[in-house]
């Protein structure tokens, strides 16, 4: 008996649950009756739900821009000069407007961790984005690339299009692949799980920039 | 162990709230074994049970194993504020700790955690998957009590003196009789307490002084109160 079955036999066992006739499991009749009677959808008018996504953005201090396809570029230029960040890593994936002279865009070419920590940031699109929580999703899509791109350097600029946000957590479930490898993102990075100092930059970068852009 | 990908978004909104208060934890990675040229390239999961099958099998403790680690029951429990983490001998401390760490380990290596509590009830209020940890710490002293019994050949001065107890307060005329007789502790109190008792109850006021019975007990007290003429019944 293999360790998985001996573990798999003893939970049988201890819910009563032993293989029927012919080997057959008796599954519990309650499995796949999962209720989903708690708040799935909230409909919000487009304004309204960008506002909210960027205040809760804010309230996480993280900076928001609000601009159009047109704007995009001159967008990116003015958030990466404030930053002051020259060289930036992008996935190669992301389709990016021409960016402003004096910054370079260069495409992740699997770089590895110490390579990525001189770069002074990083841009990515997002495969999702919840307003309710102000949470950012990225899925490793190619315009997202390597989880590691998204970690490493200390500044992170997303680029979210307005039809990616939803109001809800659970709606945003259902607009991801599980199979994807995630990560989500609120606020920039930060944990007090250790004698409540507040400590940033644990899992990712210290500061988080957001660009939303709305149709004009 | 959520059945699937969409139950995980009740959860994911469970945890935080109940944990720190926040909306959403900063960062949450999902992972679906590998994916090339992304991370590890490597995936091991290993299933340990340590003790768990055993919770599972235990009806009134196997709620036990829903829990979420959100430590919102340690946040409002008066015990754990007082006495902190350490003292519950443990990973797990708290009142989660108290009943999943003598349900692991057998009862035996942590008797004293499920007597640690006012059973006040806090927990079960905050907890977010509504595990009755009152309730449970209940089960295990009745575990613990009936452990401790089959252990022994002789019963202890605590189960004599239950059954003694039970037997009394089984008939009103054994239990009028016994608060009377009780009444004579007023003789030997001084300002209305019971610094020693003699034995075999020394050890109850070691520590602390026993207050001196009452000089009319609730029946006697209702009796004159609710007189026939009243209307009432004696
Ligand atoms: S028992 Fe409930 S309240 Fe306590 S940590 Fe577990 S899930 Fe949270």
């Amino acid at each position: 008996m293999s360790a998985r079955d001996e573990v798999l036999s003893r939970i049988r066992t201890a819910i009563g649950n032993t293989p029927g006739e012919g080997g057959k499991e008796v599954t519990s009749p309650r499995a796949g009756a999962v209720p989903h009677d708690y708040r799935l959808r909230r409909d919000a008018d487009p304004g309204e739900l960008l506002d909210l996504f960027a205040g809760r953005l804010a309230d996480y201090k993280a900076t928001v821009r609000r601009t159009t396809p047109s704007q995009l570029a001159a967008a990116i230029g003015e958030a990466l000069t404030q930053r002051g960040a020259r060289r930036v890593v992008v996935p190669p994936g992301l389709d990016l407007p021409t960016l402003p002279a004096g910054v370079e865009a260069v495409a992740d070419a699997q770089f590895t961790p110490a390579e990525l920590d001189t770069f002074d940031g990083t841009i990515t699109a997002v495969a999702a984005a919840i307003a309710e929580t102000g949470t950012i999703i990225l899925d490793g899509s190619p315009d997202q690339g390597r989880r590691a791109i998204s970690l490493v350097p200390d500044y992170l600029l997303c680029i979210v299009r307005a039809s990616q946000v939803v109001a809800l957590l659970p709606e945003a479930i259902t607009r991801l692949r599980p199979d994807r490898p995630q990560t989500w993102i609120s606020g920039p990075s930060a944990t007090v799980d250790i004698e409540f100092e507040r400590v940033e930059g644990v899992h990712g970068p210290r500061t988080l920039e957001v660009i939303i852009v709305e149709p004009s | 162990m959520v059945p699937s990908w969409r139950d995980l978004g009740v959860f994911m909104q469970l945890l935080p709230r109940s944990s720190t208060g926040e909306r959403m934890n900063p960062y949450t990675s999902i992972w679906t074994g590998v994916t090339p040229g992304d991370g590890p390239q490597q995936f091991h999961l290993v299933l340990l049970d340590n003790g768990r099958t055993a919770v599972l099998a235990d009806e009134t403790g196997r709620q036990t194993l829903h829990c979420i680690r959100c430590s919102a029951c340690l946040n409002v429990c008066p015990v754990y504020e007082r006495v902190g983490g350490h003292a519950y001998g443990s990973v797990y401390p708290g009142p989660i700790g108290a009943i999943l760490s003598p349900q692991l380990t057998g009862i035996e290596d942590n008797a004293s955690l499920p007597y640690a509590s006012s059973l006040c009830g806090a927990c079960y209020d905050v907890c977010p998957v509504k595990i009755d940890i009152p309730s449970v710490l209940v089960h295990l002293r009745a575990r613990h009590v009936e452990a401790a019994r089959e252990g022994r050949r002789l019963p202890r001065g605590e189960a004599v003196t239950m059954a003694a107890a039970s037997w009394v307060m089984a008939s009103r005329g054994r239990f009028t009789a016994a608060q009377r007789a009780a009444k004579l502790g007023r003789a030997v109190g001084r300002r209305g307490q019971i610094r020693r008792l003699p034995p075999p109850f020394a050890g109850w006021t070691e520590a602390r002084d026993m207050p001196v019975p009452a000089a009319m007990t609730f029946r006697e007290w209702w009796r004159r109160e609710h007189r026939p003429e009243d209307g009432a019944r004696g």
